[in-house]
């Protein structure tokens, strides 16, 4: 660990400052870099009302929502992961665990090739996102369902119910892929890979409520997290009502990162080491762990969505590769950090 | 209102798969006393205590403590008045020994203040105020239990300097990993414990431990009581032999007079 707990604890308001700055400013690039490069004083004319009506077009139709989604989108998939490691007691545990991800992508493959809906859509939302949306709730509520008996839920069956749905959800996708031609084929492997250009004003601000609600319902619960990590026994003996806390964190999960997927598609890889990145900076405290969670997580897909759109520009790379291109290398030069191998 | 301070239980079963783990119990801890457990491996001991604590479903025609019944209880205010220390520990994640310590106070709500000096409190009775900022990942496991035992301690520290409502304390294994001189020191922590109006309920191993500290001894043998009382007079020669299938010599220690056991 980087910084000890009652460092942590003192400056806690400045380290929470300085993470707010660097995504301050990872929005700030995001906004000025693009196709079409808008410099400070475009983005200040914007501010001000005084700008082009192409250039603020651009800002207001393009940049800002999507910069905005990419915020949410990280954040809520950061903390979806902060607290699947802590339900299953697990730094090594992740949202898809429950089957999201493979829900998810079943759903859009049956939306993609068997309704061969692509571009239409109701509500500002395509019917893919829809099918997404679809997919993973109903697989993470049989994992649910599963692994809940009338004295409660089993962590450990729902890692197995999880991993067998993930599997059958996986087999739907792939006789679907056999089936499909090589347009359909394209659009999916697209869609699985992610990307935030279905960015609009509707699904930026679903995605942040959702995200908002996420990460108040998890926060307000961060001492019964904490507790957790003690044993599920010893949870219940200090008091926390360990069902409760599961069937609450499932329910976050399923909602924010099935919304999360269904709008970007798959970008699994914030979930895993964001948290687990976090962790090793500040410690497992969930007090910390889910606000700087939430924070890195954005700064993370902000940054990867400006090169996604940057590098080989005017044509976009898929974001999720991106992420993981750029997250990967800093998550191993943290484990090569000598203070790792002493926790 | 009349309030008959002890832990009762009465006609505690428990089975699994058919197999009868405990077998109609019978027991008594009053507050301001401590009651040992003591018997072979795998005649139900730990499995009491669960009991007791709720971790398992058992039946039971009777289970109050102060006339509450434990099963009806609310967790939360349960958690305040009941604290429970188990055999293992399983936690990996790096907490530094203060925020594990901490956690015990989680069911209370008596301010910051309060509860960062009766963590301090606890660290010191429990010997490990100098690894407060050590991650509990790296302690030994002697190191650990005493961080463990703390947490519930603390758990159990009275709000205020008058309260003195019953607390109940379950121990299972308390001196597992501990050093003699931190076996001792435990003991009277516990016995400090008990005398300010807590029952304390433990599993121990150690016969001799049991004879010595506790007040009251509880013997158990393939799920079933077959003897409770006074050390002195429960723990002879023949029930210790035929319990353990031991040839064990008793003496009596030369200051409290109370059994002591030989192998």
């Amino acid at each position: 660990m980087l910084i000890p707990p009652h460092i942590v604890d003192k400056y806690w308001p400045f380290i929470l400052l300085v993470a707010v700055f660097i995504l301050l400013c990872a929005t700030f690039l995001s906004l000025v870099h693009g196709a079409l490069e808008i410099g400070i004083e475009d983005l200040w004319r914007w501010i001000n009302g005084t700008g082009d009506s192409a250039t603020n077009l651009v800002i207001e139709k393009l940049r800002f929502p999507r910069t905005l989604l990419a915020v949410a989108v990280g954040a809520v998939l950061a903390i979806s992961g902060a607290a699947t490691q802590g339900l299953f007691r697990n730094p090594l545990a992740d949202p898809s665990l429950v089957g999201v991800s493979a829900g998810a992508t079943a759903g859009a493959a049956i939306v993609i090739v068997l309704l061969h809906q692509a571009n239409t859509g109701i509500w500002g939302f395509t019917f893919v996102s829809l099918g997404a949306f679809a997919g993973s709730l109903a697989v993470v509520s049989f994992v649910y369902r599963l692994a809940s008996s009338r004295s409660g839920t089993r962590v450990s069956t729902m890692l197995l119910a999880g991993l067998a749905f993930t599997f059958l959800a996986g087999s739907v996708t792939g006789l679907l892929e056999f089936f499909a031609d090589n347009e359909q084929l394209r659009r999916l492997s697209l869609w699985r890979m992610g990307g935030l250009d279905a960015a609009n004003v509707l699904s930026v601000t679903l995605m942040l409520l959702v995200g908002a609600i996420c990460f108040s319902v998890l926060y307000v619960q961060k001492n019964a997290l904490n507790v957790i990590l003690l044993g599920e026994s010893e949870a219940r003996h200090l008091g926390i009502r360990v069902n409760l806390l599961k069937r609450s964190v499932i329910v976050c999960v399923a909602a924010g990162v099935g919304l999360a997927v269904a709008l970007s598609g798959t970008i699994a890889f914030i979930g895993l080491i964001i948290p687990h990145g976090v962790r090793l900076i500040v410690g497992p405290n969930h007090r910390y762990l889910l606000p700087l969670s939430a924070i890195f997580g954005a700064v993370l897909l902000v940054f990867a969505d400006t090169l996604s759109r940057t590098v080989i520009a005017p044509t976009e790379l898929p974001v999720g590769l991106v992420t993981a291109l750029i997250g990967a290398p800093v998550f191993i030069s943290l484990l090569r950090n000598k203070h790792y191998a002493l926790q | 209102m009349p309030c008959n301070k002890a832990l009762k239980i009465r006609q505690l079963s428990y089975s699994v798969s058919h197999k009868q783990l405990l077998n109609n119990i019978d027991l008594i801890a009053e507050c301001g006393q401590s009651t040992a457990i003591i018997g072979p491996n795998g005649a139900g001991k730990s499995t009491l205590l669960k009991a007791v604590s709720g971790a398992i479903c058992c039946t039971a025609s009777e289970m109050e403590f102060c006339d509450k019944n434990l099963k009806q209880w609310k967790v939360d205010q349960r958690a305040c008045s009941v604290a429970v220390l188990s055999q293992e520990n399983s936690l990996e994640f790096p907490f530094s020994c203060e925020e594990v310590v901490a956690m015990g106070r989680i069911p209370h709500s008596s301010g910051k203040l309060k509860d960062r000096a009766v963590v301090q409190a606890v660290m010191a009775l429990m010997d490990i105020t100098h690894l407060q900022r050590r991650l509990y990942t790296q302690l030994s496991g002697g190191e650990k239990q005493r961080t463990q035992l703390a947490r519930v301690f603390a758990q159990l520290w009275p709000d205020r300097e008058d309260d003195s409502s019953p607390r109940l304390l379950l121990l299972d294994e308390p001196t597992a990993y501990l050093d003699l001189g931190h076996q001792q020191q435990l003991m009277n922590v516990i016995r400090d414990f008990a005398t300010a109006n807590t029952a304390v309920l433990m599993v121990l191993h150690d016969v001799n431990l049991a004879a010595q500290y506790a007040d009251k001894v509880v013997v158990l043998n393939e799920g079933i009581r077959i003897a409770e009382g006074k050390a002195g007079e429960v723990l002879n020669e023949r029930l210790l032999s035929e319990l353990f299938a031991a040839d064990l010599k008793t003496f009596h220690h030369p200051e409290t007079n109370r059994p002591f056991v030989y192998i």
